[in-house]
């Protein structure tokens, strides 16, 4: 036992003193947890200032036709809206003389949009019709932006059609053009207040979450990103710790310790041992880590226990399998990062946040990773230590079953 | 010559490793069919009515309530159901109306609750459909309102107005800018293809940068400088089978990407060329700086996956830069790969013509010459 012990602690030290497997264990989840959290952070914030950018253009050909009662033309008035204070930190306007330009400098990705204001726009208003509609033309390979441009334009259009609509009702009823305008003219100001107490949620219209999707009931976007890179590396961890091997049999160390009286199964023993503490020591590190700089909960302390050890038993079998499979030091790059990142993806460690189809999440139950998630996230949902006991037995009987094939293959190898 | 005899070295090294050649291949046509089923995931189905479903949830309509409900089921972006209906469909959200309800009246009788999660797309629909429908039941009272100060009749102006707002038409249209024959966004896989492709020649830095560890390692790279070959010779051998490696890897996912995927690349085949060229340059010259900066096989691994990851979740290859907060979009926006993303979705999204490949070939051409000579200067004190 104290043989295996000091084989054991030999290949940590080196794992420690490693750059390389502390770069790939800890900076690189971590790394990619902080990327994912600074890309998707405008999804998730409410904010104004986490808006996109919005460069727009307008082609303004409306006209005030002669004699009308208005100072300036709809189109006019509407980018005078867009411009306003509380658009001007996101919305960008850019006027152009006509849609050539405008086309050319949306192909060439200068501008996300063209709002195109017809020329008898004004005078249709004014005639009580309904104006030929505005045209918008957005870049398509965009996606949030026609959303948040549909929502802006749908509600100034919808105030103007309100305007039109008081105006010519009340036209109607009083026959008097100067009580009539008057009396739009309130109108215009009631409708300005309106959308905006509509839009800052007014006390009798309560929105409420569902249960089902509260997100308070939840773990964070960040928690799940990190478990998904978590679960990730320390795959990756254990692989490259069990390299150790690989390069001692390729350096010739291995030959010479099976030389010793040190019986083979001690040696192969430590080193399986020396994967294992690496894991743990990667596991509790990023653990540790999200909880201070995320500020992740990762749950009760024995849903926590079952998950990470599930996680642990099963990230050492498969990484003492897939070394006892390859052949040199060398293969070990695509291999790893090929075969590994593959069975991330299908195990939806890339897409936690994601709602994939019901076969992906079939899939993920085909992999140690898929099960892993399967924990963490019961876990990070707050859910009882028995909840977790299933994926747990499942990690730990896939991680025995993988190392027990190894460890065969390593016996066959070297016997 | 000798520069051509260092290139047929490289490749038949690489080519001998079936295993990792057949990861250059198989990882990404996977990954780029997993996109694909992830980024058509968050889309509406294409058959049937998909509208999200609104349940109406009121006892005993007032009115107004009967007026809201007219206003709602005259919106088309939604589908009103009775709450005793709500288990033939699956509702996005429901909204509960108080009996008596009455917009100009105590607080209790006009307070709604809707019950939606507005993280959802077909939430946010459903919102924004409540509070038009709302909006124009408040325009409405408040014209019969003015009708009446006016001297008018309120009652039906009331009614003139709701009738108005039901028959509204649209005031603005929204349409995709493309070329005029037809518009290529339709499939995920548009985005999913050429980000995969991006991602993948950039991992397939791992193998062509062992090649050159195992030179340095082996002190073959010392022997060949002894010789009368020049660093710059040896470095341009190096890139060339990179360069060939890279483009081979390149074309073959396009084929992939053209024949099983429906993803057009054909429609501008000279300009995908083009930016599979520079990319594949670019490619090139990166493979041959992190050769020369690592000093072993581990390294190659970790500096190749670092720059995979960066340059891909960077450079827009995973998800549009857009939709990424705007520091990191700014700066994912400078980076070659977000380059190369640009030049693929001008042909294959934008449908634009071959002269939008001609911007990012030339920054991509002018990332790969920096890189390379940068590269050359490491390689060159690598060697000595």
């Amino acid at each position: 036992m104290k043989k295996i012990f000091a084989i054991a602690w030999k290949d940590l030290l080196r794992s420690t003193r490693s750059l390389f497997l502390i770069g790939m264990a800890v900076v690189a989840p971590l790394l990619i947890t902080a990327l994912m959290f600074f890309a998707l952070g405008s999804m998730e914030s409410s904010d104004s200032s986490a808006l996109p950018q919005i460069e727009l253009g307008i082609v303004d050909s409306d006209q005030l036709p002669a004699g009308a009662s208005l100072e300036n033309s709809l189109g006019a008035s509407l980018r005078q809206a867009l411009s306003g204070e509380d658009l001007h930190t996101w919305l960008h306007l850019r006027a152009y003389s006509d849609a050539s330009a405008a086309q050319a400098a949306l192909d060439a990705q200068q501008i996300d949009a063209v709002l195109y204001i017809p020329a008898d726009f004004s005078a249709q208003f004014m005639q009580g019709a309904q104006p030929t509609a505005l045209r918008v033309v957005y870049d398509p390979a965009l996606t949030i932006t026609p959303v948040i441009l549909r929502t802006l334009l749908e509600n100034a259009m919808q105030s103007m059609q309100g305007a039109q609509i008081a105006l010519q009702i009340l036209s109607a009823q009083t026959q008097d053009p100067a009580l009539s305008a008057a009396a739009a003219a309130q109108y215009a100001d009631w409708s300005a207040q309106a959308q905006s107490e509509l839009a800052a949620g007014p006390a009798w219209l309560h929105i409420v979450t569902p249960a089902s999707a509260d997100s308070s009931s939840q773990p964070s976007s960040i928690a799940l990103i990190l478990a998904g890179q978590m679960i990730f590396f320390s795959f990756f961890t254990g692989g490259y710790a069990m390299l150790s091997i690989l390069h001692e049999a390729e350096e010739g160390t291995l030959a010479r310790q099976f030389t010793t009286p040190t019986a083979r199964i001690l040696i192969l023993s430590g080193k399986f041992l020396a994967v294992l503490l690496t894991v743990i020591l990667q596991g509790a590190v990023l653990l540790a880590a999200g909880r201070f700089f995320f500020g992740v909960n990762w749950g009760q302390p024995g849903a926590i226990a079952l998950a990470f050890g599930g996680q642990m038993i099963a990230a050492v079998g498969l990484a003492v399998l897939l070394v006892a499979l390859i052949k040199t030091s060398r293969q070990s790059g695509p291999v790893f990062g090929g075969l590994l990142t593959a069975m991330g993806m299908l195990s939806g460690l890339f897409t936690t946040n994601i709602n994939m189809p019901a076969g992906f999440d079939m899939l993920s139950r085909f992999t140690p990773q898929g099960w892993a998630l399967t924990a963490w996230k019961l876990a990070l949902n707050g859910h009882a230590t028995s909840d977790l006991l299933l994926p747990a037995v499942v990690l730990t009987a896939i991680g025995l079953a993988l190392f027990a094939a190894g460890a065969w293959r390593f016996n066959r190898r070297f016997a | 010559m000798k520069i051509l005899a260092i290139t047929l070295k490289d490749l038949q090294q690489v080519l001998r490793d079936k295993r990792s050649l057949l990861f250059l291949i198989a990882m990404p046509v996977a990954f780029t069919l997993f996109m694909g089923f992830a980024y058509r995931s968050g889309s509406t189905p294409d058959t049937g009515d998909s509208r999200p479903v609104l349940v109406w949830d009121c006892a005993e309509p007032s009115a107004a309530a009967a007026s809201l409900r007219a206003l709602l089921e005259s919106d088309d972006s939604i589908k009103v159901v009775e709450r005793q209906d709500a288990t033939q469909s699956t509702p996005a959200g429901t909204l509960t109306v108080p009996a008596a309800f009455h917009l100009n009246s105590s607080q209790a009788n006009k307070s709604l609750t809707l019950s939606v999660d507005e993280t959802t797309s077909a939430g946010q629909v459903l919102a924004a459909a409540v509070r038009n429908a709302l909006l124009r039941l408040a325009s409405a009272e408040e014209i019969a309102a003015l009708s009446g100060s006016a001297g008018g009749d309120s009652a039906q102006a009331y009614s003139a107005a709701l009738d108005r707002w039901q028959s509204a038409g649209e005031w603005v249209s929204f349409e995709a800018g493309s070329a005029p024959a037809a518009w290529y966004g339709s499939s995920p896989y548009n985005q999913a293809s050429p980000g995969i492709l991006v991602q993948f020649t950039l991992f397939g830095l791992v193998t062509s940068g062992q090649i050159l560890m195992q030179e340095r390692k082996t002190r073959t790279l010392q022997r060949m400088l002894s010789g009368p070959l020049s660093v710059w010779q040896v470095a341009a051998g190096h890139s060339l089978a990179l360069l060939a490696l890279v483009f081979g890897q390149e074309m073959l996912l396009v084929l992939f990407g053209q024949l099983a995927l429906g993803v057009d690349y054909a429609r501008q085949a000279a300009a995908v060329l083009l930016i599979s060229l520079t990319l594949g340059l670019w490619i090139a010259a990166l493979g041959l700086l992190i050769g020369a900066l690592a000093r072993s096989d581990s390294q190659v691994v970790l500096f190749s996956m670092i720059a995979m990851f960066f340059f891909a979740a960077f450079g827009g290859c995973w998800f549009p830069l857009e939709i990424s907060s705007g520091l990191f979009a700014t700066i994912g926006g400078l980076l070659p790969s977000a380059w190369a993303m640009t030049g693929f979705q001008n042909m294959l999204i934008r449908g634009l013509s071959f002269s939008a490949a001609l911007q990012p070939a030339l920054i991509l051409s002018a990332y790969a010459a920096a890189t390379f000579a940068l590269a050359g200067w490491v390689f060159k004190k690598a060697g000595e």
